[in-house]
């Protein structure tokens, strides 16, 4: 006959039929008189039954559901020819040519924010013409800053060497 | 890509432009061709600052530079010198210059008739 210890190891295959025909047989007459083991058994067909029954739904299931998912998804996408697939410029060898095209945008932004707009750019490049003022006198805003003082630096030492009303205060005091 | 082709140019030129690296400009005039991209870039700011000002203003600095191209070339040079002599000044020089210049300015003005 055999022990508790067996019919433990060998409960799922004697469930299954799958045992030899002797080993079922022990198994057998160890069912009958522990009652204890018996139960186990019974307990474990079971379980067993019920999750081969949710298994079965759940093929059953994905048999039907998932066919006509994926045709619609289908046609869904053949009606859609030009549409795009999100993310797209973050797959494969497109990634470092949208992160160089936005880094070149950002670029041409704070040039132009630098510069002064699109339009100093064409003039600086040469390719519009400046402005008919400093066409005729580019030297006067070339130089703008010394011919705005001029006066002051032509006599820059005479103004210097001038005293101040606070300096005769101070030598004063 | 064509559109990213050419932007990419534009400022591939823009740099070699402020680089110095190539002439820009070979269509203006001889003397706004001569500037460089600096030069130029200073120029068109101050072309923007003097448009601001007040006409008379205006008319006053268009008559020193008048002034200024007359000068010969030794004069020239000794006021480029005097005005990098003032930008060298620390700011309270440079603001006891001015106070000094008006005063010498009131000083030599022509009397009244």
């Amino acid at each position: 006959m055999a022990s508790c210890r067996t019919v433990q190891d060998e409960m799922t295959a004697w469930i299954d039929a799958a045992l030899p025909p002797r080993s079922a047989a022990r198994i057998a007459e160890h069912l009958d008189r522990c009652a204890a083991c018996a139960a186990a058994v019974a307990r474990a067909r079971t379980a067993i039954a019920q999750q081969r029954g949710g298994l079965s739904r759940l093929v059953a299931a994905e048999s039907v559901a998932v066919a006509p998912l994926w045709a619609n998804l289908r046609r869904a996408l053949a009606s859609e020819p030009d549409s795009v697939e999100p993310g797209w410029l973050w797959h494969g060898w497109l990634r470092p040519a949208a992160v160089a095209g936005a880094a070149l945008a950002v670029g041409l932004i704070a040039l132009l924010a630098v510069v002064g707009g699109p339009t100093n750019v064409l003039i600086q490049l040469g390719v519009a013409p400046p402005p008919a003022k400093i066409k005729s006198a580019p030297g006067l805003f070339k130089d703008y800053a010394i011919i705005q003082h001029l006066d002051a630096l032509e006599n820059f030492d005479t103004v210097e060497a001038e005293p101040l009303d606070d300096d005769q205060g101070a030598q004063h005091g | 890509m064509g559109r990213v082709a050419g932007i990419a140019l534009a400022v591939g030129w823009v740099t070699l432009v402020a680089a110095g690296r190539v002439s820009a400009a070979p269509l203006l005039a001889q003397n706004w061709r001569d500037l460089s991209p600096k030069e130029r870039y200073d120029a068109l700011q101050n072309y923007r600052r003097h448009e601001q000002l007040p006409e008379d203003r205006q008319r006053d600095i268009e008559q020193g530079y008048e002034r200024w191209r007359n000068l010969p070339p030794d004069e020239r040079d000794r006021v480029r010198q005097n005005y990098q002599r003032f930008q060298q000044l620390p700011p309270q020089e440079r603001e006891r210059f001015e106070r000094k210049y008006e005063k010498w300015k009131q000083q030599h003005a022509a009397p009244p008739p």
